[in-house]
């Protein structure tokens, strides 16, 4: 159970840093550019705020590495040591894609033979209600990073996570602009 | 005028405090620079200290501390009055948007563990000019939090006394001892759960442990028995509770108060427990997403719990592309643009913006087209600073009452549009978001 105040406080510092090391206020950059380098910060940010205790901080920071465009800035950002363990992590998703393709199947033949329990029987309630909930559970696994082989539990409490953990990214976020809205008119007058 | 009082009490406080020298962030300058106010730069710092009151104001309950944050006496002084208004509506607000944090059970017993983590928490990090808005940040989710707590309690919730049973029963024994050490808050700032750890809350909970622990022993029985009395709720005997506490701390695994006329196999019961603690986190979830007290069923609290993230996710992308915006605008030179739209704008009403946002709307054909593009926030932004500008070329005319009128509309437009924009982010329409482009 990690503090509020100290996750919140650790977010913005990283974010910030980050955000200096991105190096955003140089004009050669595009527009894209920039909107992908901010998004990276803060992934990163929130990610190594969180600590190592969430699969899906790993996750995330995999996600960005593994993507040769943000090599240097997650080198600068995280520190060679740390790009060298994301760069690890985003290796051995590998493993899990395969882990994912055996699921999968196992989920393939158990829908084949609900099919066909299906056809002998009508379809009840608790029936259908199961395979909406598996269904999200599905979506779910693809919207929260790292989520993949987790199941019942394990899932709800990663996703109750990361919702935490968003809900403060957006927060800092919008602090973010409008200060540097503010700022950047108050430096020209 | 209680604010005003305290509030110049809490300044005099803070204007010892210098600025952060060679703090290179400039969020801990625009902070800083609230916290000293050199009377040359008295109107720029006054927009900002009522900004970082504003800010500030959108998470703290406590007025004084809101209050303490700006250095400014006369920015203070109309911004109290201004702000008195609107701190009464965003407490109230609060709850809605930023209130719904849930309790975990686990964190029932870290609480316990960690009895002193508010006070030493609050210590520690009071000292900077960050630690000091996140303290208010972190206290207003306290008080959200608090009420959240006594809510559960009341609830006389029988699973958050199972998970105490299970997850707890080894720590009540640490937990008294590491009772008031504050290092511990160390080992759990990096542990798994919810971000409810606040100093209210963690009163009540070390107060409420004792009865939990008794609760949580009535409940471990043999597996064998059925109970008369067919519920697991809190509130049994506590005599009873008083002999059985020993036991039950020293098992390793939890007894389950089997409930009438349901199957006592061993399967069943683990099958039980496991349900239970899905449905566990499954309220938790509930609390934490928006607009979901209402619904009942998994299916529909997963929906809603996807569709959450999903805008989560996709305002993050666009605040960060915001962002990206803002800072390279900051090198282009826009005042030029601004000055000539904002001249045909003068007269704007200072207070009549109200918490919709629909009142919001005809502000947005305010043609500033490369400052802002588009979004709730942007929707606030341009009316924002059309009002500095206003101030800034009112104040060189030398008028000191638009820089009042324009920190306590400043501070108005702020407040309200943190909460304009929680309550479009927290209706879920995902076909509309509360961003138009």
């Amino acid at each position: 159970m990690h503090a509020p105040r100290r996750f919140k406080r650790d977010f913005m510092e990283r974010l910030l840093l980050s955000l200096q090391v991105a190096g955003l206020t140089s004009k050669s950059m595009g527009l894209r550019e920039r909107r992908d380098a901010v998004r990276v910060s803060s992934d990163v940010a929130m990610a190594s705020a969180r600590g190592r205790g969430a699969p899906w901080a790993r996750a995330l920071v995999a996600r960005h590495a593994a993507k040769r465009r943000n090599e240097a800035l997650l080198r600068r950002i995280m520190g060679g040591g740390g790009y060298e363990r994301a760069a690890a992590a985003a290796a051995g998703r590998k493993e899990v894609r395969s882990r994912k393709i055996v699921t999968r199947s196992h989920r393939l033949c158990s829908s084949r033979r609900k099919r066909r329990s299906l056809a002998m029987a009508a379809a009840s309630g608790a029936m259908v209600a199961r395979t909406m909930v598996k269904g999200r559970l599905r979506l779910l696994r693809r919207l929260v990073p790292g989520a993949d082989a987790l199941h019942g539990f394990s899932l709800l409490s990663e996703t109750l996570d990361y919702v935490v953990c968003l809900k403060t990214q957006a927060a800092a976020a919008r602090l973010q602009t409008c200060m540097r809205c503010v700022r950047g008119v108050n430096e020209k007058l | 005028m209680d604010m005003n009082e305290s509030s110049e009490k809490g300044m005099e406080s803070n204007a010892s405090s210098g600025p952060g020298n060679g703090i290179p962030v400039e969020w801990q300058n625009q902070f800083s620079g609230a916290f000293s106010c050199p009377p040359a730069a008295q109107q720029q710092h006054a927009m900002m200290d009522s900004f970082t009151t504003a800010s500030a104001g959108l998470w703290a309950s406590a007025a004084s501390q809101n209050m303490a944050l700006s250095s400014d006496v006369s920015a203070m002084s109309s911004a109290a009055q201004r702000g008195a208004g609107f701190l009464a509506p965003v407490p109230g607000f609060l709850p809605q948007g930023l209130g719904h944090f849930p309790v975990d059970s686990g964190f029932i017993e870290r609480a316990a563990r960690s009895t002193c983590f508010g006070g030493c928490g609050g210590g520690v990090m009071g000292t900077d000019a960050y630690g000091a808005a996140e303290q208010s940040m972190g206290d207003a989710f306290g008080g959200a939090a608090e009420g959240l707590m006594d809510h559960r309690r009341n609830g006389g919730n029988d699973k958050a006394d199972l998970e105490l049973a299970g997850n707890g029963h080894d720590e009540v024994p640490s937990s008294e001892a590491a009772g008031g050490d504050c290092s511990s808050k160390g080992s759990e700032s990096k542990k798994r759960r919810r971000p409810n750890e606040v100093m209210g809350a963690d009163q009540v909970h070390s107060s409420n442990l004792p009865a939990d622990s008794a609760n949580e022993s009535v409940h471990s029985k043999d597996k064998g028995e059925e109970s008369s009395p067919a519920t697991t709720t809190g509130g049994k005997s506590k005599g009873k509770g008083a002999t059985d506490t020993s036991e039950s701390q020293k098992e390793d695994y939890i007894h389950i108060r089997a409930r009438r006329g349901q199957a006592t196999n061993s399967h069943s019961l683990a099958e039980r427990l496991r349900r239970e603690k899905i449905s566990e986190r499954m309220k938790l979830l509930q609390d934490l997403v928006p607009g979901c007290s209402k619904v009942t069923g998994k299916a529909v609290m997963l929906d809603e719990i996807i569709n959450y993230v999903q805008s989560l996710q996709r305002q993050v992308e666009f605040l960060s592309m915001k962002l990206a915006t803002v800072n390279s605008r900051l090198d282009l030179n826009i005042e030029g643009l601004l000055s000539k739209d904002l001249l045909r704008f003068p007269g704007a009403p200072s207070s009549s913006i109200g918490f919709s946002p629909e009142m919001m709307h005809p502000q947005l054909h305010l043609s500033q087209p490369g400052l802002i593009q588009g979004g709730a926030a942007g929707m606030a932004n341009p009316d924002v600073f059309r009002r500095i500008i206003q101030a800034q070329l009112g104040a060189k005319d030398g008028s000191q009452q638009l820089p009042h009128a324009l920190n306590g509309s400043f501070s108005d437009v702020s407040q309200m549009a943190y909460p304009s924009l929680g309550s479009q982010d927290l209706s879920i329409r995902p076909s509309q978001d509360a961003f138009q482009m």
